[in-house]
């Protein structure tokens, strides 16, 4: 069966465009992605004068109305989801009345956009209905809620990537030696969740092994490990799993070798040596993404793949400031092995009075549900002149440096040490079990610093002006495509200003 | 990339000037740009090489590899930078630092680049061409 994927601000935004207190049926537009799954991007309400028929028990926008929205949402390579409420009900059905005039709709649909997809809901005070066409008929489709804990009033009935079923939650007995202390924390169902979820780790430097390592000890059912480069001997003291006699070899194909060992073969990984930026389909089917890159542009990739795909994306990095920051003796002071923190923690805290204030230790885990919570991009974390560096050909970066563009420490290696990256993989693990298993809540933003031994757990909401997750960002558009294209002015003299 | 993003904007530039869009190549050229006074030959094209984290970060813009201003060579035209794909030297970058263009994806867009290219290129030598763009 599909899945309709809709984020928790896409919800609220129906429940105010659609259940209003004088409980008239009202109609509204779902523009949506469509890959395997319906990816709700955005709603857009037909306001009561374009409406053709409203009642209590029935509504119709009017026909020109209808096409306009539905000629729209294909134009933007979407798919429209026309969505009416039974303000009545609670957990709505679709009536008979509906079911005779989708099936009209289906035949005029499929006769003028052949070949494109559609789909219909109710929308009910606790609930939501759906169907989508499926070449001849229209078939159910589920409801799941990215970040269904930020509803006051959650749906009813919906469907959860990380559910199993009752028949499936057993464990034979020696899985149940295996994870007994696990079952005994979480219960066999959080564990039976923990086995079947699969998780696309990007990156697996000091922090990413370090994560893969506990997911494969906690009994993940299926890793995807992705990362370009190969083990060099400054990765000894931090990557777990990786020995001398790896230098040479890819990271990926070291870091899979061990993790099948720590989970004693139980765990499926699939090795990627690439950039994230050219594998994207190997992270669709994953339900949770891991990002632990040292590039803002891997990380603002993951986060746009995540808010595009309506996927869970967890980010996790740290950050080292060393003494000379504050004695402003020139080299790069603030520095990170994923420095990508938002801008109010970018400010550099004095350092260097004492000993013991020499050197700063943070890391942050930031979960972004999209839609639901604040995205990469919502707080800021996007840093244009990092991503500059980083998208620089050899030869450029070569001709910028001569022009003195670019510092030579801009380049250099970043601080790096294992135990804080220790804590940093934990903290991530935590807040992906508790997503996963569901025995809490999990935080959207952690931030903890090592020196102090201080954590710091903030509630974020995504922003309607972000250029990712906002009004006009990609939420839930998936993997359109507009092709190529060849643009013409009308006919006119070009003349020089 | 906000390929939606993307393809609207060269749509709008396609209102002046003719345009070649590659969604897959990430690309965009103007076929027929008309470079300011002091340069020659006044048309020839242009390009805009869309990073993959578009429209967050500024465009990689290329002139024409056989253009050339009437005095001096301007500073910004790094002619021995050309694009990956560029055997010939046909593409020449055009160099704009991030900080001096002060991109805004909310704000800024294709064409915006392009008001900002043409006061670029009718100031070549200024240390800061895009601020009075």
């Amino acid at each position: 069966m599909r899945t309709l994927r809709i984020s928790a601000k896409t919800v609220r935004r129906l429940r105010e465009t659609l259940l209003k207190d004088d409980e008239q049926e009202r109609f509204a537009f779902v523009y949506a992605g469509d890959e395997r799954d319906l990816l709700a991007n955005r709603v857009m309400s037909v306001n009561d004068e374009s409406m053709a028929r409203q009642s209590k028990t029935a509504c119709r926008p009017a026909p020109e109305v209808e096409r306009q929205h539905v000629s729209e949402c294909y134009d933007q390579q979407l798919t429209p989801i026309l969505t009416h409420s039974h303000p009545f009900s609670a957990e709505p059905k679709f009536s008979s009345i509906d079911i005779e005039s989708m099936e009209h709709f289906r035949e005029w649909l499929s006769g003028l956009f052949p070949n494109r997809s559609f789909g219909f809901a109710v929308v009910g005070t606790s609930g939501i209905e759906a169907v989508a066409n499926d070449v001849t008929h229209l078939e159910a489709v589920s409801i799941e809620v990215l970040g269904e804990w930020k509803l006051d009033r959650p749906i009813a009935d919906t469907h959860s990537r990380f559910s199993v079923e009752a028949a499936d939650s057993e464990l034979s007995e020696s899985r149940n030696q295996r994870y007994d202390r696990n079952i005994r924390a979480f219960g066999t169902n959080g564990q039976r969740r923990l086995e079947s979820t699969a998780v696309g780790l990007v990156g697996v430097g000091g922090l990413g092994s370090m994560i893969a390592e506990q997911l494969a000890r906690l009994g993940i059912g299926e890793l995807v490990i992705i990362d370009p480069d190969d083990v060099e001997e400054s990765n000894l003291s931090r990557i777990v799993g990786v020995f001398d006699h790896h230098v040479g070899e890819s990271k990926v194909t070291a870091v899979r070798e061990h993790l099948l060992k720590s989970s004693g073969g139980s765990l499926t990984v699939t090795p990627v040596q690439q950039r994230v930026q050219d594998c994207q389909s190997k992270l669709d089917d994953c339900d949770v993404v891991i990002g632990c890159v040292d590039s803002v542009t891997a990380r603002s990739f993951c986060n746009e793949y995540a808010v595009k795909q309506l996927q869970y994306y967890l980010d996790a990095g740290v950050r080292i400031d060393t003494p000379e920051a504050a004695a402003g003796d020139g080299t790069r002071g603030t520095v990170a092995e994923q420095d990508s923190e938002p801008p109010e923690d970018k400010v550099t805290e004095e350092t260097g009075k004492t000993d013991d204030q020499t050197v700063k230790m943070t890391g942050y885990v930031h979960l972004v549900a999209p839609g639901s919570n604040a995205c990469f991009d919502c707080l800021g974390r996007h840093d244009q002149a990092a991503t500059r560096i980083e998208q620089l050909s050899p030869m450029e970066r070569e001709a910028e440096q001569e022009r003195g563009y670019i510092d030579d420490d801009e380049l250099a290696p970043e601080p790096a040490v294992v135990h804080l990256n220790g804590q940093c993989a934990s903290k991530a693990v935590s807040v992906l079990v508790e997503l996963v298993t569901g025995v809490h809540t999990p935080p959207d933003f952690i931030r903890f610093e090592d020196h102090d031994h201080e954590m710091t757990e903030l509630t974020t909401a995504p922003s309607e002006g972000c250029p990712t997750c906002g009004t006009e960002g990609v939420l839930g558009v998936g993997r359109r495509s507009f092709g190529n294209a060849h643009f013409k002015p009308a006919e006119r003299r070009l003349d020089s200003d | 990339m906000k390929r939606g993003c993307a393809y609207e904007e060269a749509a709008k530039l396609g209102d002046r000037y003719p345009v070649r869009y590659s969604e897959s190549d990430r690309r965009v050229i103007i076929e027929r740009f008309d470079y300011p006074e002091g340069w020659s030959p006044r048309f020839a094209p242009m390009r805009y090489d869309l990073p993959e984290t578009y429209p967050r970060d500024v465009p990689t813009v290329y002139v024409s590899g056989n253009i050339s201003y009437e005095r001096r060579r301007p500073e910004h035209l790094l002619n021995w930078v050309h694009p990956p794909d560029d055997d010939d030297a046909e593409w020449a970058k055009w160099c704009i630092r991030d900080q001096h263009v002060g991109w805004d994806p909310n704000r800024d867009s294709l064409v915006k680049l392009t008001s900002m290219m043409r006061a670029s290129l009718a100031d070549p030598h200024t240390d800061n061409p895009f601020e009075e763009a």
